[in-house]
């Protein structure tokens, strides 16, 4: 059974702002990271919305440069919001994980 | 998910629009010059209308060659797969600063793809409608029949401008005014008619299309609706001048004049009413744009 595509999608956003605290970096490649770490059914269609949400919320900034293959290319930052969402994620999944390995 | 099929349907059903739009132009100046010659105005208007929905086709056309130029890094699934992505993001209330950032984005992402030796299906899944949905929604910038509406009545404005302007340059010479310029209320109501039904359903018909790979509704939205709309008033007309109905309201559509912008007032009214209604599409979309942020 495929797993509930709005808590995928809500975890995801955390997971992406991770990626993205720890370095700047594009969205073709915050999707290899995700697939290195156990997201294997996640696809660049899912994850360009994800940063279009994240940017309208203020929690990641971008900036374009030149890519290696020609076209433009946008790298992603956190912001300060960002920082913080990231923060409270953190100890949110952190209280749901513990309350959820009781029943697993 | 059938690939450019939707980019060649619209621009064959453009070229058809195009068409038909000559057609009638060529014989409405036939019919003038048969009933007693053409003004000068008439003629320069007519040729104007012409030249402007073939520079629309060869625009179409001609951006698609270039924008298939720009895409040489890309193979052919990814190339039309940029173009029928973009044609659904065209049917959002999206600015053209975003739907350009969007294909910028979408070029790089696909050149990656392209580059990693990944298909289509490999970066977005089977459902390209879906994705592009996802984008739209994203932005809050999906448009519902409301904002069509609302689109309509901007053109409608629009419109009456434009034929008052015509009537003016028509009468160029009589001495007339454009506050003097009147308008047949026949043609007021057929400028009506195309701005609050047709135009909207075009818009709506295309939106439903694109959305849910349904291409025929778009030849319905842009060929077939049109022509009914089109059919319905000229119906109407011929049982006016049946005498099917009367009364003074019949003589006042057949044969009435009215000027619609009488003075500078008329026309700051209805640039107020053209702001208004902008400044309420914008705030619809910063509403659905909350609303899908906090979803």
């Amino acid at each position: 059974m495929k797993p509930n595509t709005q808590i995928l999608k809500g975890l995801l956003e955390g997971c992406i702002l991770r990626l993205i605290n720890a370095d700047e970096t594009y969205g073709y490649k915050i999707c290899e990271d995700l697939e290195k770490g156990g997201f294997n059914d996640i696809g660049e269609g899912t994850v360009y919305p994800i940063l279009i949400r994240l940017e309208k919320k203020n929690y990641i900034n971008s900036t374009s440069k030149k890519s290696p293959l020609g076209p433009k290319r946008k790298y992603f930052s956190i912001t300060k919001e960002g920082k913080k969402y990231l923060d409270a994620f953190s100890e949110e999944w952190k209280s749901i994980q513990s309350a959820i390995d009781n029943f697993f | 998910m059938k690939i450019n099929k939707k980019s060649n349907v619209l621009m064959i059903t453009t070229i058809i629009l195009t068409v038909f739009l000559i057609s009638t132009t060529g014989l409405y100046l036939f019919k003038a010059s048969q009933d007693g010659g053409l003004s000068r105005g008439e003629g320069v208007v007519a040729i104007v209308v012409v030249l402007l929905a073939l520079i629309a086709v060869f625009s179409i056309v001609i951006a698609k060659k270039i924008r298939a130029r720009k895409y040489t890094m890309l193979n052919k699934e990814f190339k039309e797969a940029i173009d029928d992505i973009m044609l659904i993001v065209g049917t959002s209330n999206m600015s053209r600063i975003n739907k350009k950032e969007i294909r910028e984005d979408l070029l790089d992402l696909f050149a990656s793809a392209v580059a990693d030796n990944k298909s289509l299906k490999d970066v977005i899944g089977s459902d390209m409608e879906g994705f592009a949905a996802d984008i739209i929604e994203a932005h809050g910038a999906k448009n519902g029949y409301f904002v069509y509406s609302l689109s309509g009545l901007q053109y409608c404005i629009l419109y009456l401008v434009f034929v008052q302007l015509y009537e003016y340059f028509r009468n160029l010479g009589s001495g007339a005014g454009f506050f003097d310029s009147h308008v047949e209320v026949s043609t007021v109501i057929l400028f009506c008619m195309i701005a609050f039904l047709t135009v909207p359903l075009m818009m709506y018909m295309k939106d439903v299309a694109l959305r849910t790979d349904r291409t025929w509704l778009m030849i319905v939205g842009f060929v077939v609706q049109p022509i009914i709309t089109l059919g319905v008033f000229i119906g109407f007309i011929e049982m006016l001048e049946a005498g099917v109905y009367s009364g003074e309201w019949v003589d006042t559509v057949l044969n009435g004049n009215v000027v619609i912008f009488k003075n500078a007032e008329a026309v700051l009214i209805a640039a107020g009413v053209l702001l208004l209604v902008w400044l309420l599409k914008k705030r619809i979309q910063k509403t659905k744009l909350m609303r899908a942020l906090n979803r």
